[in-house]
């Protein structure tokens, strides 16, 4: 999904914001799930469990821009790999495919 | 040009690297004490606070990652003790070590060598390494402070051994390869090593010397849990790019680390996005 991140903490979080990834507490365990709209009562709840800071989603990326956005990433990405491949003794090939979903923006699942 | 000659000089034999590591400044024994007993949490958080308080750059360094973003603490921690209360001691010694490793190694001049890029990806991880460990339910805290210390190593040559490492870095930008190998052309020997001569000399914890001595080439399955995911989490590092060096590379990957952490496709995609975005939280103070 071609949203744009941003970091706020709880204290500059608005009802009617919309989280960008699920927010997980110290176990690892999903609170809230990502997409979820922010209400002034999640907010309450989330001052209540000590979450000081979230991840909302800032906006939306244009088809376009998008497009640039992970031309340029998986350029840098097989830069970074430009030493790899071919080889069957090491996983780097496995990392580099997996990295290039990513880049591409495969959402996990 | 006899190149080989013209190296001679940055050769670091056996001797001259620990006349070197001699004469590194001890780590503060507080921190020695954390990690010798990195196994235990029940620290006397009075004899800590204590020892702690003999030295104001390492509280003050501490107290600067504890208000971090990334402990989602927002500046209330003003002391050690309140550190622990609400950090837990766990936290606390992560921020120590991370805080006591900035003082011994300060910033020095040594050409091409960014020491906020060698922070970023012992930072990043060290975050990684520490998700990897919560996905695969094994020890957190080792996973995080054996990332952070990896590449120790680079940073007694970079610091102790300033001109040697310029070549190095000379010699990487002009062929175009990994700093390890870089390394051992120039140097004859490797961070790595080095890594482990200051691992015996600070008495590191095995599970940590562990790390460090198998970070590129972890043995076969079964020797460390721990050294295989600092193997993966240091290739997913490099390859987010969170150090940001133009001419990074990604190292190889060992299959044996990678068939250690044995994570399936979807796995691997959170494990990025966290590591990002757990990452995001504490790169305004590195």
């Amino acid at each position: 999904m071609p949203i744009i991140r941003k970091q706020v903490s709880l204290d500059e979080a608005q009802p009617g914001m919309v989280l960008s990834d699920a927010l997980l507490d110290a176990h690892g365990n999903v609170m809230l799930a990502a997409g979820m709209e922010l209400s002034a009562s999640t907010i309450a709840a989330l001052r209540r469990h000590q979450i000081e800071s979230l991840s909302i989603a800032a906006g939306m990326l244009s088809e376009e821009e998008l497009e640039g956005r992970r031309r340029r990433d998986v350029a840098r990405l097989e830069h970074l790999f430009r030493k790899q491949g071919g080889g069957d003794t090491d996983a780097s090939d496995l990392l580099h495919a997996l990295m290039r979903r990513y880049r591409l923006g495969e959402e996990p699942a | 040009m006899n190149l080989a000659a013209e190296h001679d000089a940055d050769r670091i034999g056996p001797d001259r690297l620990a006349e070197q590591i001699e004469q590194l400044p001890a780590l503060p024994e507080v921190v020695m004490d954390l990690l010798q007993n990195i196994d235990r949490e029940d620290v006397d958080i009075g004899v800590l606070a204590r020892k702690m308080s003999h030295d104001q750059t390492l509280t003050a360094k501490a107290l600067r990652f504890a208000n971090s973003p990334f402990y989602g603490t927002q500046g209330k921690i003003s002391s050690i003790q309140q550190a622990i209360t609400l950090l837990g001691m766990k936290t606390v010694r992560q921020i120590l070590t991370a805080a006591a490793l900035a003082s011994v190694f300060p910033d020095n001049r040594c050409k091409g060598f960014e020491f906020r890029a060698f922070w970023r990806h012992a930072m990043g991880t060290a975050i990684c390494a520490r998700l990897l460990a919560r996905m695969l339910h094994l020890n957190q805290d080792f996973a995080f402070t054996a990332g952070l210390l990896h590449d120790i190593g680079r940073l007694v040559l970079v610091t102790r051994f300033p001109h040697s490492y310029e070549q190095v870095i000379a010699y990487r930008d002009e062929h175009d390869i990994f700093l390890l190998d870089a390394e051992r052309s120039i140097l004859g020997t490797d961070h790595v090593a080095v890594g482990l001569a200051l691992a015996e000399r600070w008495r590191f914890p095995e599970v940590i010397r562990h790390a460090i001595a198998g970070h590129h080439t972890p043995e076969p399955l079964g020797s460390s849990s721990i050294a295989s995911l600092v193997n993966v989490a240091n290739g997913i590092v490099h390859a987010l790019d969170l150090a940001a060096v133009d001419n990074d590379l990604v190292p190889p990957v060992s299959l044996d680390a990678w068939r250690n952490v044995g994570l399936d496709d979807a796995a691997y995609l959170r494990l990025f996005r966290e590591t990002e975005v757990e990452f995001e939280k504490i790169s305004s103070i590195l």
